[in-house]
């Protein structure tokens, strides 16, 4: 098990205790003499520190894949308390300095706003930002020509590469297949599959060799990283 | 007569009680319909990819995933040991912590374009190497997006070198490496020398573009290099730009006017101007 | 104060920006969810607590000290949940829970016995759930997690000395819990 195994930001900092954060658990045991190696120590006892290693070789779980989604669910329901809205926006970090004396008029203000329009302020989200991100989704016209054509597909990562599920459709009767396809934001591979043969959109911006003998052409829709949560 | 009902009556209880265990059973072990399907699929056969199944349950690969291999392979007239072949990189995958999905959708790929499962097999080993140089250049903690993002640029020909440089960049937004890194492959398939592509995603990055998207910011250099300017001189032009602090929009606009596109002319004299002389050269017309 | 990564986003979460946080939830789901299967020994409960977990963080961000570290923090937060979850699964729910998943092993054998586990690593998971709560959390955050005895300070909240002195006890209970149950260590 290597060092990255927690997933932990390596830059992370340890800041010292403070007082009020150390909670008694009453285990009875008084520190160590500032400095002085405490007597328990794994690494003299080669039997324990096998153990310990053994621990470490235990293999680790992989949390379900809608692990985040549900937890960003939960938390775009949460909504904060004005109370807590104020208190954040006075106390988080700024790059402009605020005084205690300008905090305080600040929060005298905010007290007076809160008294005379607290039902009007708490419809309107704090800072203008909405309560959760609108889900996007892309329409989008897939063409091929070939007059010659009798039965025009479109496949891709978008659809696990099923080659006859999304069909084109020459509606005019000129050889120009279309189809329009709803998609979201990603990165996605497709390919044209045409009377049982697979072929590369030639209008495509960009390819990808697809390992196979062909080229995928790539298609990119918004911001990709959207499609994160 | 008596014990005779006293024994129907714990034999009710019994299966009363077994009841509820089994279906719980059942119905927290989606692997039971897995190994099922690989049953129907291959008859005695199945117990060639026994193995593999329960690898791949132990790696925790999504059942429903090996459930839609294991149809579309037999539908495509694979064997049981192809579908072994297939499965081994995808638990391999897996257990490096890279998405399953992604290499189950290659091997999907790789069935319906009727490739042989010996070269479905060396594309996902392929696939299975660039996403462990992604994940070297990225560090484990990684999410997802950005590691598959990474990997498609190696895979469109952007060397690790390269992507390890914009890795290494301190940015804030967890989209900037998957923009910058389309952006570089972008760059690359238009013909820009890598470390020029490099110079200019940096810049860039360093001057806030690529937190979202990396379309109009690749489009800028594309339509440049369509009017024939090269490389080295789009690279100058968007750098001094962006060093000037003047949106990159501008630029565009400029280029659009000296295509012949209509749109309206930057505010640029000429000797502000950050692309010089050649207007009118090169392919011009519209864009793909 | 150079604020690390972590800092910068819970800055700009409490700045409005609720989809930041997806990215501390996508960092630190693994390690969390981990902690949490490692303690109950139950994936459903385990992906409970640690998804609560990241929800009460999010809930309470405003009283987090930015100086300190985020995960940390978090740690801490999952295991008040946990500890609270087992102490009142134990009061009621233990006996039933056992003989269902007993009647269900029987019946069901998982695939792992079927392949024949290795008995070692069967006997360190069974050894980890013999240990008192707060010894199980000192070995996994130790070992499982690989904190370091300044880290588990912070998540625990005690002393360096306390914390060295229940991962040495934690092995020491563990060594003799494989001995009981057949196994070497």
């Amino acid at each position: 098990m290597s060092s990255e195994k927690t997933n932990r930001d390596p830059s992370g900092t340890i800041s010292t205790l403070r007082s009020e954060e150390t909670l008694d658990r009453g285990d009875g045991i008084v520190p160590a003499h500032g400095g002085r190696t405490p007597d328990h120590d794994v690494d003299e006892d080669p039997a324990l520190a096998s153990l310990g290693e053994m621990f470490r070789s235990l293999d680790d779980l992989e949390p379900p894949e809608e692990f985040t989604s549900h937890v960003m669910t939960r938390v775009r329901e949460v909504q904060r308390s004005l109370p807590v809205r104020l208190w954040i926006a006075l106390t988080r970090p700024r790059t402009i300095r605020v005084n205690l004396a300008q905090a305080f008029a600040g929060a005298c203000i905010a007290m007076v706003l809160l008294l005379v329009a607290g039902p009007a302020l708490q419809r309107v989200p704090f800072g203008g930002v909405p309560a959760s991100k609108p889900a996007k989704e892309y329409l989008v016209q897939f063409t091929y020509r070939d007059p010659g054509a009798a039965a025009v597909y479109i496949a891709g990562t978008f659809n696990q590469w099923k080659p006859e599920e999304i069909p084109l459709a020459d509606v005019s009767g000129n050889g120009v297949w279309t189809a329009t396809v709803p998609l979201k934001p990603d990165v996605y591979e497709y390919m044209f599959y045409v009377d049982g043969h697979w072929k590369s959109d030639d209008r495509a911006a960009y390819y990808k060799d697809d390992g196979f003998g062909r080229k995928n052409a790539v298609l990119r829709l918004g911001n990709s990283h959207e499609a994160l949560s | 007569m008596k014990p005779f009902l006293s024994l129907l009556l714990r034999l009710c209880l019994a299966l009363l009680m077994l009841f509820p265990a089994g279906s719980y059973a059942r119905a927290s072990d989606p692997w039971a319909s897995v190994k099922q399907t690989a049953l129907s699929a291959y008859g005695p056969n199945a117990q060639e990819i026994h193995q593999e199944l329960r690898s791949a349950e132990n790696a925790g690969i999504p059942p429903e995933q090996v459930m839609n291999l294991l149809s579309r392979a037999s539908g495509a007239a694979l064997t049981a040991d192809d579908v072994a072949r297939l499965l081994h990189p995808i638990i391999r995958a897996k257990k490096e912590n890279f998405p399953s999905e992604s290499f189950v959708d290659k091997a999907l790929e790789g069935i319906a374009k009727g490739a042989p499962a010996p070269l479905i097999e060396s594309v996902l080993d392929r696939k299975l190497a660039t996403y462990g140089s992604a994940a070297e250049i990225l560090g484990k903690t990684a999410d997802r997006k950005t590691l598959e993002a990474t990997a498609l640029s190696l895979e469109r020909g952007v060397r690790p070198e390269i992507m390890k440089e914009i890795a290494s960049l301190d940015s804030r937004s967890p989209g900037t490496m998957v923009h910058a890194s389309q952006a570089l492959a972008d760059l690359t398939e238009l013909g820009f020398p890598q470390e020029l592509g490099v110079k200019l995603v940096t810049a860039g990055i360093q001057s806030g573009y690529l937190r979202s998207e990396s379309g109009s910011f690749v489009e800028i250099a594309a339509r440049a290099h369509k009017l024939g300017y090269s490389a080295a001189e789009i690279t100058g032009a968007m750098e001094s730009q962006l060093k000037r602090g003047r949106p990159l929009s501008d630029l565009l606009t400029e280029i659009r006017g000296k295509a012949g596109f209509g749109g309206p002319r930057s505010g640029f004299g000429a000797s502000d101007s950050s692309l010089r002389g050649r207007g009118g050269q090169g392919r011009g017309g519209q864009g793909r | 104060m150079n604020p690390t990564r972590d800092a910068l986003i819970v800055e700009d979460v409490l700045a409005g920006d609720k989809e930041a946080f997806g990215s501390l939830v996508h960092r630190y789901k693994k390690p969390l969810y981990n902690l949490a299967y490692r303690m109950t020994s139950n994936r459903e409960d385990a992906l409970d607590l640690s998804q609560e977990a990241f929800v009460r963080a999010y809930a309470n961000l405003h009283r987090f000290d930015l100086k300190r570290s985020f995960f940390t923090w978090l740690y801490t937060i999952c295991l008040n949940l946990t500890r609270n979850h087992l102490e009142k699964k134990r009061e009621t729910l233990l006996d039933q829970t056992e003989t269902l998943e007993r009647q269900v092993r029987s019946a069901f054998p998982p695939a792992d016995e079927l392949v024949g586990k290795k008995q070692v690593t069967a006997n360190l998971e069974k050894a980890l759930q013999r240990l008192p709560l707060d010894l199980r959390e000192a070995v996994i955050l130790r070992y499982l997690q690989e904190l370091s005895f300044e880290e588990i300070t912070q998540v625990l909240g005690i002393s360096l000395s306390a914390a060295k002195m229940r991962v040495y006890r934690g092995l020491e209970k563990a060594r003799e819990a494989i001995a009981e149950l057949g196994g070497k260590p």
